[in-house]
């Protein structure tokens, strides 16, 4: 059972980079249960060539080279690049998707089926890449769709990157609503990162007092990785694509622990499931604060699963915050509501660890500044002229708008 | 790497070049004495990146850490990209013998006999189509030549004849002939009519070329360059060993005009781990058609030792930021945080040991500080380039489109208007064949027009309009 994976842009690249790395990184390290797990998880990710080399099953796509380029050798070989040297896509959805998609798109969809005809089995395809700039929101966008058409029955998960809140693109969130709105319904589920969050979790969980997009995507790769390594009961895919059963609510977010300072990660208290399994339930700091800016917010869940991964068993109930929280809308029943799977092996180096899937209405806060962001500066006919260039007019706008409003009322009214 | 042809036309245009070749060089290690006094170690740099302002014909030059003597790099064929037009041969003949002798492609030079008499009329309407066919010829040689061409960066002063003329000429030929490809345009302007008495002409009749069809102007303003070569002097920052003496007696002021340059393109040319590419400047930096004058700002004193206190690197880093955005550190007369100007789009590049954290903590002081439109507070594009100038650990670049800029153009407009409400000169001006006496009063119009423009931005009533409602199935 294998996955495909395209890394769109910088961002898409950089954290694919990071993913596989982390991969490789645990399928080799040493374990009692060597032979099942490693040769599901190598073939899950990686086509091992005749001289013995790693190659990732993934797609490196962008349309400039100095991200690729800089690089440090590893003992990785990505072998699917198609990376132009067309300068980027100027930080422009619009740039993105009508021009530059067009000169990748047909060696993109290629190498797919070349990736394809090596695996024995594909499940589905791992999408990553940011909302905020041009390729991997625009190129992706197209990519994603044709990937659809040719591709209807996989599974398509899309991890996607939110840009830092107070601004670092000017465009941001209108490459962001027009990448959510094009992909929401051609897409099975989508995981959103916050890079604020992110950036939160290195400041004040891990204690990094200068935080690089290094450390940021380590944390991204580990989580996805401890999703989506294979674990012994079940398909993950499905897992997920049962977490995003219902079509109006597909936004998955992760949580996972520990994330603690380095150093003090040897503490007794911290290698405790009742530890980790209360610190994860926990609100983490970062979402009371945007909580209360939003005094009206009252929190809803939709469903829930949970990844541990351990050779300690978990104690029997010690789950139970989780999965009785009152917090559950009450359409899902309840054996949908909350899943729990179980690996009886460390994942990487730690002892244990936690990873929370969720699919919630917390998602509308950081997606609520976005298009409130996107509409005052659309309403105001700031940078328009950019996006009219590559005919995505106001039209286009407004329908991407509504699209995106209806997906937040969705889950505001549950 | 996206590619870049550097275009220079006049006097200053082709002096400000000469400074900058030089320098470019020096940031891959390269260096124009014959022979380097040592083959010093430093930063690691991709020679495949010199790609995006010089041609590799036969690229096998390898990654190195040592400084190289140019002739080696000529050796391997590589040219500077680069058309160096102008209309007298002092300047540009330097290029055929000087330290640079062999970096330009003997094709790309183009001179001629005698100048254009800081004359606009005579460089745009005359020396252009005479030249037409010869400049476009050049050009076809140059693109030719180029995988991915990206950009054109054009260098000229606006207040004399062939820059101002013949350059806005060429900028006009780009955007008939290279739609797509996009014009950057880094333009001296001197104001006052000291050195030329019809400066306030040609600068107002450039400015309505480059307002028309630039991409994105970096207007330079020579009063503001001698403030700042002035506060070095005061800052004992000058040990006068440097090798562009070649061109007097603008060296200084073009030295600080090269840095400019070489931070504008540093994204394009080295990686970091928040890409900024040139490309990105005009989607993020121009909000409004037409709105693309920008401020560039950089700290000019970050030569940590000469103010003979140690800092911590997280002081010299936050230092670069504050100076980046100080009035007295800007390429123009603006204040971007000034009480009364209105910010539309910012740009932060950090470069060498800057990291995420930084960029955010400076773009939310940005954000405390200056003074936005309903919509621009978080226009912000923040940017990482991992390789620092030359000899310094850390360097700032900072870009703003301010409404400000309006004192730009209400200036180019005040000493045009104290000319031509006399018809001063105005002869030298209507003696050329194709000048069409019109071109007076549009480029009038073109001004007020675009003062306007921004006035009304500054004075912005914010739209209130609900956002939509949501399909209900
Ligand atoms: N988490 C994370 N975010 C990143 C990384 N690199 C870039 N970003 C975010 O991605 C956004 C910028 O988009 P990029 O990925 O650089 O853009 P691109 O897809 O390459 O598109 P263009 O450069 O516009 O052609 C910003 O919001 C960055 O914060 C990374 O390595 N990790
Ligand atoms: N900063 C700077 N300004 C210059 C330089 N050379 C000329 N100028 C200014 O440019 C104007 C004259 O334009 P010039 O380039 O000599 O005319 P051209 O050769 O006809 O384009 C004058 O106002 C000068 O002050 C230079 O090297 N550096
Ligand atoms: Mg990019
Ligand atoms: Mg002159």
């Amino acid at each position: 059972m294998s996955l495909v994976t395209l890394q769109f842009g910088q961002c898409g690249n950089q954290i694919g980079h990071s993913l596989y790395t982390i991969l490789q990184e645990d399928i080799l390290k040493k374990n009692s249960d060597k032979e099942v797990f490693y040769w599901e998880a190598v073939n899950k990710w990686f086509n091992i060539n005749e001289r013995g080399i790693w190659e990732p099953r993934s797609i490196l796509i962008d349309t400039e080279t100095k991200v690729l380029d800089n690089f440090k050798p590893s003992n990785l070989k990505f072998t699917s690049v198609v990376a132009k040297s067309i300068g980027g896509s100027a930080n422009n959805w619009a740039f993105g998707y009508q021009e530059n998609s067009k000169l990748v798109v047909s060696e993109v969809l290629n190498s797919v089926r070349k990736e394809i005809e090596k695996c024995d089995f594909l499940t589905s395809f791992l999408n990553l890449y940011s909302l905020s700039g041009g390729t991997g929101s625009g190129v992706g966008s197209y990519i994603i769709e044709k990937l659809r058409n040719e591709y209807p029955k996989k599974i398509i998960i899309n991890c996607a990157v939110l840009p830092y809140v107070k601004g670092e693109v000017a465009t941001q969130a209108y490459n962001s609503i027009l990448n959510l709105a094009h992909l929401y319904p051609i897409s099975d589920s989508t995981i959103l990162f916050e890079n604020e969050k992110m950036l939160h979790i290195c400041k004040h969980n891990l204690g990094f007092t200068e935080v690089s997009f290094s450390d940021i995507n380590s944390v991204i790769s580990q989580q996805l990785g401890s999703i989506f390594q294979p674990n012994n009961k079940n398909q993950i895919t499905t897992m997920i694509n049962n977490l995003t059963a219902h079509p109006s609510f597909k936004y998955l977010q992760i949580k996972s622990e520990p994330n603690i300072k380095n150093g003090s990660y040897t503490f007794e208290s911290s290698q405790q499931w009742s530890y980790l399994i209360t610190a994860l339930a926990k609100q983490s700091r970062y979402d009371i604060q945007q909580i209360n800016n939003n005094t009206s917010f009252k929190h809803k869940l939709i469903a829930n699963a949970v990844i541990t991964r351990s050779v300690d068993p978990i104690p029997v109930g010690a789950l139970n915050i989780l999965r009785d929280s009152k917090d559950f809308v009450s359409w899902v029943p309840k054996n949908e509501q909350f899943r729990h799977f179980h690996t009886c092996r460390e994942f990487l180096n730690y002892q244990k660890y936690i990873c929370l899937l969720y699919n919630s209405n917390k998602i509308v806060l950081p997606l609520n500044t976005i298009v409130e962001d996107a509409w005052k500066a659309f309403t105001h006919g700031a940078y328009l002229h950019h996006y009219n260039k590559y005919n995505i007019d106001e039209d286009w706008f407004l329908n991407a708008f509504q699209a995106i409003e209806t997906i937040l009322n969705n889950y505001n009214s549950i | 790497m996206s590619e870049f042809v550097t275009i220079q036309v006049g006097q200053c245009g082709n002096q400000i070049g000469g400074a900058f070749w030089p320098q470019i060089l020096k940031e891959y290690n390269v260096s124009i004495h014959q022979k380097p006094e040592k083959r010093t170690v430093s930063q690691s740099v991709s020679y495949n990146s010199l790609s995006s302002f010089f041609n590799l014909t036969n690229l096998s030059l390898r990654k190195s850490t040592e400084c190289m003597p140019l002739y080696e790099l000529l050796n391997n064929q590589v040219k500077a990209r680069a058309v160096c037009i102008d209309m007298e041969d002092s300047v540009v003949s330097r290029f055929r013998t000087g330290p640079l002798k062999g970096l330009f492609d003997e094709r790309c030079l183009l001179t001629n006999y005698p100048g254009s008499g800081n004359n606009w009329a005579e460089g745009f309407c005359e020396h252009g189509p005479n030249y037409k066919a010869k400049i476009l010829k050049v050009l076809r040689h140059v693109v030719e030549r180029c995988d991915s061409l990206h950009g054109f960066l054009m260098l000229f002063s606006t207040g004399g004849g062939t820059g101002s003329g013949l350059g806005t000429y060429v900028l006009n030929l780009l955007t008939d002939n290279y739609p797509k490809i996009e014009r950057f345009v880094s333009c001296v302007y001197s104001t006052g009519t000291e050195d030329v008495i019809t400066c306030p002409y040609n600068n107002a009749l450039a400015t309505y070329q480059l307002l028309q069809n630039a991409t994105c102007v970096f207007p330079v303003e020579n009063r503001c360059l001698l403030n700042i070569v002035s506060q070095k002097c005061r800052n004992n920052f000058y040990t006068k060993t440097d090798i562009s003496s070649l061109f007097k007696p603008f060296e200084d002021m073009n030295n600080i005009i090269v840095e400019m340059l070489l931070h504008l393109t540093s994204g394009s040319r080295f990686p970091g781990s928040l890409n900024f590419d040139m490309n990105e400047i005009n989607t993020n930096m121009v909000p409004f058609p037409q709105m693309h004058f920008l401020s560039a700002g950089f700290n000019h004193l970050n030569n940590s030792c000469a103010t003979g206190l140690r800092k911590s690197s997280k002081q010299i880093k936050e230092n670069n930021f504050l100076a980046a955005c100080n009035r007295s550190n800007q390429m123009i007369k603006v204040e971007p945080l000034g009480s009364k100007s209105i910010l539309l789009a910012s740009t932060i590049i950090g470069r060498g040991d800057y990291t995420l954290t930084d960029l955010q903590s400076y773009t939310e002081k940005l954000q405390a500080k200056g003074k936005f439109t309903p919509w621009s507070r978080k226009c912000v594009k923040a940017g990482l380039c991992s390789v620092a100038p030359k000899n310094q650990s850390s360097a700032l670049f900072s870009l703003f489109n301010t409404t400000g800029m309006y004192s730009l153009f209400e200036n180019i407009y005040g000493q045009y208007n104290k000319l031509y409400r006399k018809k001063a000169h105005i002869y030298h001006y209507q003696k050329i064949d194709n000048f069409d006496s019109e071109l007076f009063t549009e480029c009038q119009e073109s001004l007020l027009n675009v003062i306007q423009k921004y006035k009304e931005l500054e004075q912005l009533v914010p739209v209130c309009i609900p956002r939509l409602k949501p399909l209900i199935e």
